[in-house]
């Protein structure tokens, strides 16, 4: 069963994206600030995690971070209406997936979400260390590929997927580091291009 | 009193030497293309006057026949309202082309020169001489103080507009993330009612809710791309594609409607493509089109590219109703719209991203119908 945590100190939002997640038959919990995060972190595995980058006592970098630590974590997804994209790269750099922003991409937030609890899709590791690029990519492999996107390269350890889940694909851009190789899994190199020919290359690769 | 009037009772100038103009304006007349042309030889010798003109011989030429007819019509008069308008916006093209107020001084000087030359000359009668002299003194110096009035005024607006955007991006970031908030609650939490309700009505409501949701978060968006001042990325981006896909999304938002079609022409292989910064370009694009369709008249939408001196000029046409008189002059001005639901910022999120690149953005109603709006981006500066 599919475990999320949300972090956001909004409360009215963190429970509303807990409850439309439960409406797909999920189980949520929902933390308001770093600290109660920490608290309830040990208390996993988690599938996924949907973090806001403001909070009372820190940011969504502190929650990146803090889920970094440990051997194959679970995808986070910056869910923010947080204006400063410098802090938000940083978070993206430390190992983020992906950003969206508030409030117009519930839905996908609720996709994201949804593709990285499907427990039948297998893992692709994405390896970009642009973060702007990166969530073009992991953009397309939610929009072409039936995989689950984690992030491939951050921390330049060698590649770790969530715990839990098996990797299909290794997906690097041009010119990014990526520490090691994965038995098994196929290997797709993406040119250093504008966005919008990601999807196109890697709908090309996939099929 | 008008300002025309007050000027004029300040210089002296009267019905006398109106008179006195208008007699001499046949004497004159046949010499006019030659004080053009000696006026013109002066600013291409000058480097930085020089530097204001930049359509080369063939905008010349053309500035020559314009100031043929600005002493045509200096001289006949008459000097009143109408006149004071039309000179008022020589001073506000100044601004515009970013011409220093001194040449204003100099180039008058020059024609103030050639004149007396041709009243020496030309008028035997020494009364008849010295007051046509003192009348053509009067003249330029209305000239000029219409000029840099216009000129000041026009400088003071656009530092107003300045502050005003400054103002709007400080309020736009303070307010961006205090609003996404709740928007964020209200837009899930219609979600959720929209999953509860079976009560067609109240789905209704549901999807207003949505929608309007929807619309704030767009000006909200808008606020925060438009006071952002992020560096231009530039790559080789071709503009037929772009403008494919542009459509495309648009199509699929339900921005531009099955019946509207949107074309592409490059007028030279060299317009296919242009050195810009991709997203920034695919918002300019997106911005023209959504704007062309927006007012609800057109049925086509044509986009050109073509190679001119400065860089590559993209066009964006349509044959809507066009501008309304009163918001084309201020058409790139933020939160200026003609549209009761526009959020006045497409356009001015045009300007600003052609500003960053070095270029300018144009506004205006083509005479056959419809709306054009161009952007100009330079050649970026070579090593």
């Amino acid at each position: 069963m599919a475990r999320i945590l949300i972090v956001d100190d909004n409360a009215d939002l963190a429970d509303n994206l807990a409850e439309i997640l439960e409406l797909a038959g999920h189980r949520c919990t929902t933390v308001g600030s770093v600290e109660a995060f920490a608290r309830e972190w040990p208390r996993g595995p988690w599938s996924a995690v949907v973090c806001d980058m403001m909070l009372t006592d820190g940011t969504g970098c502190d929650v990146v971070a803090a889920t970094r630590g440990s051997d194959g974590p679970p995808p986070v997804v910056l869910w923010t209406a947080y204006a400063d994209d410098g802090r938000v790269e940083e978070a993206l750099a430390a190992g983020a997936l992906t950003r969206l922003r508030k409030p117009c991409d519930l839905e996908r937030v609720v996709e994201f979400v949804e593709r990285l609890c499907d427990e039948a899709a297998p893992g692709a590791a994405v390896c970009v260390d642009d973060p702007a690029q990166r969530i073009a990519v992991v953009d397309a492999v939610l929009d072409v590929t039936p995989w689950r996107p984690y992030v491939g390269a951050a921390g330049r350890r060698p590649l770790a997927s969530p715990s839990g889940w098996t990797t299909a694909a290794v997906i690097a851009v041009a010119g990014a580091h990526v520490p090691g190789d994965v038995p098994g899994a196929r290997r797709i190199e993406l040119p250093a291009a504008a966005s919008r020919y990601l999807a196109e290359h890697l709908s090309t690769a996939v099929s | 009193m008008s300002l025309i009037e007050d000027i004029q009772a300040y210089i002296g100038f009267d019905a006398d030497d109106a008179e006195a103009l208008a007699a001499f304006l046949p004497v004159a007349r046949p010499h006019f293309p030659r004080i053009a042309a000696h006026f013109y030889d002066l600013i291409l010798e000058h480097p930085s006057a020089h530097a204001a003109i930049t359509g080369g011989t063939a905008q010349v030429e053309r500035l020559k026949k314009t100031l043929v007819g600005w002493m045509e019509s200096g001289l006949a008069g008459p000097h009143d309202e109408a006149y004071f308008e039309k000179r008022s916006r020589i001073g506000r093209v100044h601004v515009e082309i970013g011409l220093p107020q001194r040449f204003m001084f100099t180039a008058m000087n020059v024609i103030r020169l050639d004149f007396r030359d041709l009243v020496r000359t030309h008028l035997a009668d020494a009364e008849t001489a010295q007051r046509t002299s003192d009348a053509l003194d009067k003249l330029f110096d209305m000239e000029l103080a219409i000029m840099l009035g216009a000129y000041q005024a026009d400088s003071e607006e656009r530092l107003r507009q300045r502050e005003r955007l400054a103002v709007v991006g400080q309020i736009a970031a303070s307010i961006g993330h205090e609003l996404r908030n709740p928007l964020g609650v209200i837009r899930s939490s219609s979600f959720l009612l929209g999953r509860y309700v079976d009560d067609e009505k109240a789905k209704r409501h549901v999807a207003k809710i949505d929608h309007q949701v929807e619309r704030c978060s767009r000006i909200i968006e808008g606020l925060l791309e438009l006071t952002r001042e992020r560096p231009v990325t530039r790559s080789h981006v071709e503009i037929g594609p772009l403008v494919e896909e542009v459509t495309a999304d648009l199509r699929e938002s339900g921005v531009l409607s099955a019946d509207v079609d949107v074309t592409f022409s490059a007028v030279d292989d060299g317009a296919r493509a242009v050195d810009a910064d991709p997203a920034m370009l695919r918002q300019v694009v997106s911005n023209l089109v959504e704007n062309a369709v927006a007012a609800g008249a057109a049925q086509h939408v044509a986009v050109t590219a073509r190679r001119t001196d400065e860089g590559t000029e993209i066009s964006v046409l349509d044959d809507g109703r066009g501008f309304p008189a009163e918001v084309l002059p201020r058409a790139f001005e933020p939160l200026v719209s003609s549209r009761p639901h526009g959020t006045g910022l497409g356009l001015a999120l045009v300007h600003a991203i052609a500003r960053r690149h070095g270029g300018r953005a144009e506004a205006a109603n083509r005479p056959e119908g419809g709306a054009r709006v161009t952007v100009v981006l330079p050649r970026r500066a070579g090593p």
